[in-house]
């Protein structure tokens, strides 16, 4: 190739290498995100990052330094907590440098990372409906990266065999596609490869004539024919196989799907295609068992870069008490109680994302987090909160994160509460609140009090002047 | 209450104790508690010896004393052990010091403006960011042989031309310095007073970090009016004897000119276009280019690049007068005398000559004159006047006016 033979000066090499260029380009912002809609929220963090979070070391950013064309305004970038910037532009027509924090995805990703889950790839088709939830609660789920789920390379010859499996397609998905896009698609990808469709029936009918008529042979006890070539089909027996393909459409969409690899749709219901209840077409579909025919493939990969754990099936083990049946419960806190007249779930607020409270409250034990989740308690400053069991967590269509939730085990969530101090287990001293005591004399004079000597002290102390009670 | 009566009532331990809370209070962040109301007085810093030391051991008896003795005795062991625990202290030390690694370059912020580079490598060029032009639609197409491509809606400069460049700018610095040329380095930018102050310094010139006044240059005749001037020997000692010429003269321009930010300078390029006086710029992207005579294309809003490009010409601008300076005790001098101040001189020598002459001629009118009157030869002695002929006489040495 001629980009690969041509010398790279040895600046564009440096360049090539350098941390500005390996910046990667913005990805499209979440399709939720339309600011026409009215929903839309200049300030709410977005389902998924769309720029790449970037960090400069302390003594740089006293002065402004971020590698960039210019240094950065101290006043808001040095009064930070997480120095994490979102470079939109490098520089502008109006000479500034346009930068956010970047702390809100970053942080969020390190939450979610505490959390040591992997993430799963959407195995069902069903969604978010509660009744599937139930069944699919606690299957066993499979890692987005699982190597027969994780494929994107794919010969075409091959693109029928996992079409279940893949979450990358080279065609679109027509099912989200606007009218206007689909014909524009139509007048610019499709017609041009009408000729190459042809060649492509040409092979489809040659490999049907030759399993034809292998068939007939082998009823026949003969040996069997020698395969015909996919040159030999004539221009009448595509014409006919056209024909007849024409009134059968579960069969040409196939044909067409594999030829431009579309993604895979749901085929509609009676309700939704409008036909009469008692109609006299019977409409033959094939059921499609890929997670992403009815929302779509996903923006992202199913991973989307959240966690590359591959399973859960590990134990944690205390030093104390030994492997743990649990995982470490987390805290979450109560973002919308339960309203029962609606019959909608408490939604939760866990590691920076939203869950729906499931089946959380459920257990018989956990009647304090029922009682939390069902009444919204202004007093509460912050917010009910109530420990959390995360199960599992997948990126749906759109690059949303899905959490599921479950109780969590008493005796998780007491050795849990032990590890920071807010519960006694075997005679350890509950922590005591620093803020609820005022500072006395004593505290003082012991904190500033020489150490106790033995014998004649070396050295000069409080002692000596008095100040030792 | 007066501080007398509590005194009465509490004795003195009431005012000893309010003391030291006093000056641990003064250590404290906590919330100051309400004091006690014999304790609103001024307090009085007395304290009182601890008890522990007012009552002096008394009992001797046998087992203490024999206690006493061994603990001295094993203080003494212990003494006795240091030099053999010191010796095997350092042996520890020096096996184990040459394990470990070892950083022996940091980064610093500072690092170019404490200690400028002599030279720049591409490397260094590229950690300052001198590649990053501006937005695409902010370009000057004259800049566009220093372009290399566009990257993340901005422009990069190529690093080896800025390098180049560079390295060439830094040439003319070194030069003009050597040949005795006053160079002035302007940064107006906010942040560029470091780098721009420590040039001048290195290259002995004279710095702007504030706005050029306008006419500094074409209409110096009032606007420096009030600038002091002295004239110096090559050797950059001050001459005397110029008072009559200093009071006269104009004031001094510049001999280079390096401006870091010719975007916001166009009043001191178009002077120095006029006065004929060389110009260096750094030349960003969307910066015209003919505005000076020696262009270093690279970015001029990140002060880490201004800081290095400033420093290295700094640099370049010290080898030059060390140079000079060193060419100066060799007795080459590498300037010519300004023709105003050769005017000057000789001027003044010829309206010596005449005073002399005239007041001979004077003192032979009244007689003063010896017919035979001594010479200087008369007063040096043998050696001296063989040294006298056979060394060659020195040249006076030439002079020049210096701001």
């Amino acid at each position: 190739m001629a980009t690969s033979s041509r010398t790279l000066s040895p600046g564009g090499a440096l360049l090539r290498a350098s941390r500005m260029f390996s910046l990667p380009a913005p990805i499209p912002p979440p399709p939720s995100n339309n600011p026409a809609s009215p929903h839309h929220s200049e300030t709410a963090t977005t389902a998924y990052p769309t720029h790449q979070v970037i960090t400069t070391l302390p003594s740089a950013r006293k002065q402004g330094d971020w590698g960039l064309k210019r240094p950065l305004p101290l006043k808001s970038t040095t009064r930070t907590t997480h120095p994490l910037l979102r470079i939109k532009a490098i520089d502008t027509v109006e000479q500034i440098t346009d930068f956010s924090s970047g702390a809100d995805h970053a942080i969020t990703l390190r939450k979610f990372q505490e959390l040591g889950l992997p993430v799963t790839s959407q195995r069902t088709a069903a969604g978010d409906s509660a009744a599937s939830s139930v069944n699919k609660m606690y299957l066993p789920q499979k890692s987005a990266f699982e190597d027969e789920l994780d494929v994107t390379d794919v010969p075409p010859e091959k693109r029928t065999e996992n079409l279940e499996m893949r979450w990358k397609f080279s065609g679109p998905w027509l099912a989200g596609m606007p009218p206007g896009e689909f014909q524009r698609w139509l007048a610019r990808e499709v017609r041009p490869k009408r000729a190459a469709f042809r060649e492509f029936l040409r092979g489809k009918i040659a490999s049907e004539l030759n399993e034809a008529a292998a068939t007939a042979a082998l009823d026949k006890a003969e040996p069997a024919p020698a395969p015909i070539d996919a040159s030999s089909v004539t221009e009448d027996q595509v014409v006919d196989f056209l024909r007849r393909m024409r009134y059968d459409k579960q069969p040409i969409y196939d044909l067409v799907g594999e030829f431009l690899d579309l993604a895979p749709l749901k085929p509609p219901t009676l309700v939704q295609t409008g036909l009469p209840e008692q109609t006299p077409i019977k409409l033959e579909y094939k059921d499609v068992n890929s997670p992403y025919a009815e929302h779509g493939p996903p923006v992202t990969h199913p991973s989307a870069g959240l966690s590359y754990l591959r399973t859960s099936m590990y134990m944690e083990n205390h030093p104390l008490y030994g492997p743990q049946k649990e995982h470490a419960p987390v805290v979450a806190r109560v973002l919308r109680p339960r309203q029962n007249r609606l019959g909608t779930r408490a939604k939760l607020g866990v590691a920076g994302f939203v869950v729906d409270s499931g089946h959380c409250g459920d257990a018989k034990a956990n009647q304090k987090a029922e009682s939390s989740m069902s009444i919204l308690n202004p007093d509460v400053v912050g917010g009910h909160k109530l420990w959390v069991q995360p199960r599992q967590a997948y990126v749906d269509s759109t690059g949303h994160v899905m959490l599921t939730v479950s109780d969590a085990s008493q005796e998780s969530v007491l050795v849990a509460q032990e590890l920071v101090g807010d519960a006694v287990v075997l005679g350890t001293s509950k922590r005591s609140q620093p803020q609820q005591r005022a500072e006395t004399a004593l505290d003082l004079r012991n904190r500033y009090k020489a150490r106790p000597t033995s014998s004649a002290p070396a050295l000069s102390s409080a002692q000596d002047y008095g100040l030792k009670p | 209450m007066i501080v007398r009566n509590s005194m009465i009532r509490h004795g003195r331990r009431a005012v000893a104790a309010p003391a030291s809370q006093s000056c641990l209070r003064s250590l404290s962040s906590s919330t100051p508690r309400p004091a006690a109301p014999w304790q609103t007085g001024p307090a009085t810093a007395v304290a009182e010896p601890p008890a522990e030391l007012a009552s002096a051991p008394t009992q001797t008896s046998a087992h203490s004393q024999s206690f006493a003795l061994a603990q001295a005795a094993a203080r003494k062991a212990g003494l006795a052990a240091i030099p053999s625990n010191h010796a095997e202290y350092e042996r520890q030390r020096s096996l184990t010091r040459p394990l470990g690694s070892r950083v022996t370059s940091r980064y610093h912020p500072d690092q170019d403006l404490v200690n400028p580079p002599h030279d720049v490598t591409l490397e260094m060029l590229m950690a300052a960011q001198s590649h990053m032009g501006h937005h695409v639609g902010q370009w000057n197409p004259a800049n566009q042989r220093y372009i290399y491509g566009e990257r993340a809606g901005i422009h990069i400069i190529s690093l080896e031309t800025t390098a180049a460049h560079l390295r060439r700018a830094a040439r003319v610095v070194e030069e003009v310095a050597y040949h005795g040329g006053l160079i002035l380095f302007v940064g107006t930018r906010k942040g560029q007073m470091p780098a721009v102050v420590r040039a001048a310094e290195l290259a002995g010139g004279c710095h702007l970090y504030q706005k050029w006044v306008p006419g500094g240059i074409t209409n110096r005749d009032v606007i420096l009016a009030n600038g002091r001037l002295k004239v110096v020997d090559e050797r950059d000692r001050e001459l005397p004897g110029f008072e009559a010429h200093l009071r006269d003269c104009r004031p001094v321009v510049p001999d280079l000119v390096v401006c870091l930010n010719p975007v916001e300078n166009y009043p001191l390029l178009h002077e120095c276009g006029l006065a004929g006086i060389p110009t260096i710029g750094v030349i960003d992207t969307d910066a015209d280019p003919t505005w000076v005579t020696y262009q270093i294309p690279a970015n001029d809003d990140s002060l880490r690049c201004i800081t290095l490009i400033a420093g290295m010409l700094g640099r370049a601008g010290e080898r030059g007068q060390a140079r000079r300076l060193a060419d100066a005790n060799d007795g080459i001098c590498t300037w010519e005398t300004p023709r105003e101040i050769a005017t000057f001189i000789r001027r003044e020598a010829k309206e010596r000559a005449r005073e002399k002459e005239a007041a001979l001629q004077e003192a032979a009118e009244q007689g003063l004159l010896d017919d035979k009157p001594l010479t200087r030869e008369q007063f040096l002695s043998d050696e001296e006047l063989l040294s006298e002929m056979t060394d060659p006489p020195i040249a006076p040495n030439p002079s020049s006016p210096e701001a």
